[in-house]
């Protein structure tokens, strides 16, 4: 492969699969749904 | 985050509980499993290459943070809010609004039809891949023996038993993890089918980058092509791409998050689904090319050369010859069938979801009765239409009419509605914001209101006006008018019909959640 399409290959690793990484740190950070509540019927 | 904010949620007199799903795993693997699907595969790889290879990134990132992640919050926040499928969620919202919601149920019931055929091609793909079925002419193969497509453009009723067979198949399974509810079927399914899918296609990339030339293919996927990035028609491309990979603006999303629980994180779990799905985009990108690039080199020419590389070209022609003369060709082509079809049946249960949701909410049926009654007839008529000798046009036709017409003006009146004719964008900003997660900020409601409505608006209008002049493929403007506008009229006219169906179901006595006093700002209380 020639330089510049490992570095875009790089980048685009970096941002994309990146940013699921973060999005899930984040996500575990933050928590989510208050598990003992019942969603309301229809 | 203040508990206290919201209103304590009415309960319906009659009818069983809501469905929901057993927590955010579930929801979350099956947001990806739907929008991961075949456009993920054979689409993707293709469109980036043609629209400025690595540069492409930078329209594609653009386009998934300013309309992507927007209007998969924006359905998330309407379902969720609004606890229903889409014409549920939008009557609550605005009672005239309930047509837009059948549109959305119409359209993805017609996609429906005709995605099963697809999944039932990759099926039997799989299988031929065992003794490399094709020989040594996958396109013959293709259309003479196992499509046997006629080269008339019309629709008949001269029956398939090659394709008849593995529909059958798919839709079997569809309808029982559809009338299995919510968490036993679709939660549980995807459970299995997502992981599953991340190895095989993982396994399968493993092997592509070890292959002979496939240094060339990733060359042509990355290498940048400045130039392009001036180029009006690739940042649509990039808005397109994203748009049609993510499910959004048809339904799914809405009905997908109103079984969340009420305290569900929608904001981030948004952001998860969103680069999970580009992430694996980009997974098929470096795994398509790389096998292309071993095409390349086997047949000694240049990979711009090559002939196809998207949609049913790429799969169903080009793989084929490929799985012919490699190392390994039965192995991996399991694996890339197998890919697709897991891929395509998690998105087509999540197509399905919408449709049985939406007449189990209006006709008070139960999840069985949903999937017997109404998956059953979507099954029919897609086992009359599309395992015939007439399929592929008809297929060709309609999805292109129902994706690039039906789905993008669903997605334009949606954000019109909401954010400019009804102004309920601040509320669901505060819906979005009262919950723990990314903190929406008031840019959201300028993406969603102008940016979102001006880029579909000019691909709906420029793919409208083309198809109103120049037709669409080499097809006979009456087959098009018939099948591709016909599609359109009778998704408009289905919505109508169904808004004046009486509900069976109470709807209207719905409260949705009080919002803190600072949702007006957007804020989140402390």
């Amino acid at each position: 492969m020639t330089g510049t399409a490992i570095l875009f290959l790089l980048i685009s690793a970096a941002i994309i699969w990146g940013g699921l990484a973060l999005s899930i740190v984040r996500l575990r950070r933050d928590g989510g749904a208050d598990e003992g509540q019942a969603p309301h019927d229809l | 985050m203040s508990d206290g904010t919201t209103a304590s949620a009415p309960v319906a007199e009659t009818g069983a509980p809501r469905e929901q799903w057993s927590g955010q795993l579930g929801f979350i693997l099956a947001a990806i499993g739907s929008a991961v699907g075949l456009g993920n595969i054979w689409r993707f790889p293709g469109v980036a290459y043609e629209n400025g290879g690595g540069a492409f990134l930078i329209p594609y990132l653009v386009a998934l943070l300013t309309a992507g992640i927007p209007i998969l919050w924006l359905d998330y926040a309407v379902g969720h809010r609004f606890r229903g499928a889409a014409p549920t969620a939008f009557r609550r919202l605005f009672k005239p609004a309930e047509s837009l919601g059948w549109f959305q149920v119409a359209i993805s019931f017609i996609i429906a039809t005709y995605y099963a055929a697809i999944l039932a091609w990759a099926l039997a793909y799989a299988w031929f891949s065992v003794d490399l079925a094709w020989g040594d002419d996958p396109a013959g193969f293709l259309f003479g023996e196992f499509l046997k497509a006629s080269d008339e453009v019309t629709v008949g009723f001269d029956f398939v038993p090659g394709i008849l067979a593995p529909l059958v198949i798919v839709w079997g399974l569809a309808l029982v993890i559809i009338a299995s509810g919510v968490k036993r079927g679709l939660e549980r399914a995807n459970l299995i089918m997502i992981p599953l899918l991340v190895v095989m296609f993982g396994s399968l990339v493993v092997r592509a980058v070890t292959l002979e030339g496939a240094a060339d293919g990733l060359n042509a996927f990355f290498t940048p092509d400045w130039e392009a990035l001036t180029d009006p028609s690739v940042w649509v491309a990039a808005y397109s791409q994203i748009f049609f990979s993510l499910s959004i603006a048809f339904g799914i999303m809405i009905t997908y998050s109103s079984y969340l629980r009420r305290k569900a994180n929608l904001t981030t779990t948004g952001l998860v689904v969103g680069f999970a799905n580009s992430s694996f985009e980009l997974l098929a990108g470096i795994g398509v090319f790389a096998t292309l690039g071993f095409m390349a080199s086997q047949a000694g020419v240049p990979l711009a050369e090559l002939g196809s590389i998207k949609g049913i070209g790429l799969a169903f022609v080009a793989f084929p010859q490929i799985l012919s003369t490699m190392p390994g060709g039965p192995v991996f082509g399991v694996l890339f069938f197998g890919s697709l079809a897991l891929a395509g049946m998690t998105s087509l249960i999540s197509i399905l979801q919408v449709v049985s949701a939406a007449f189990q909410e209006k006709l008070g049926l139960s999840v069985r009765q949903a999937a017997v009654f109404i998956g059953g007839i979507a099954a029919i008529i897609s086992i009359l239409l599309f395992s015939t000798t007439t399929a592929v046009p008809l297929l060709d036709t309609v999805d292109d009419y129902v994706n690039n017409v039906g789905i993008v003006l669903s997605a334009v009146v949606m954000c019109v509605l909401l954010g400019l004719v009804l102004r309920k964008l601040t509320e669901l900003q505060g819906h979005l914001n009262a919950r723990v997660g990314v903190n929406v900020g008031a840019w959201w409601k300028w993406l969603v209101a102008a940016i979102v409505p001006v880029v579909l608006g000019y691909m709906l209008i420029s793919h409208a006006v083309e198809l109103v002049t120049k037709g669409y493929g080499d097809y006979p403007s009456w087959f098009t008018t018939a099948y591709g506008w016909g599609a359109i009229a009778l998704s408009v006219v289905a919505s109508v019909l169904f808004a004046i169906l009486p509900w069976r179901r109470p709807v209207d006595d719905f409260v949705p959640d009080a919002l803190p006093e600072l949702a007006s700002t957007g804020r989140r209380s402390a």
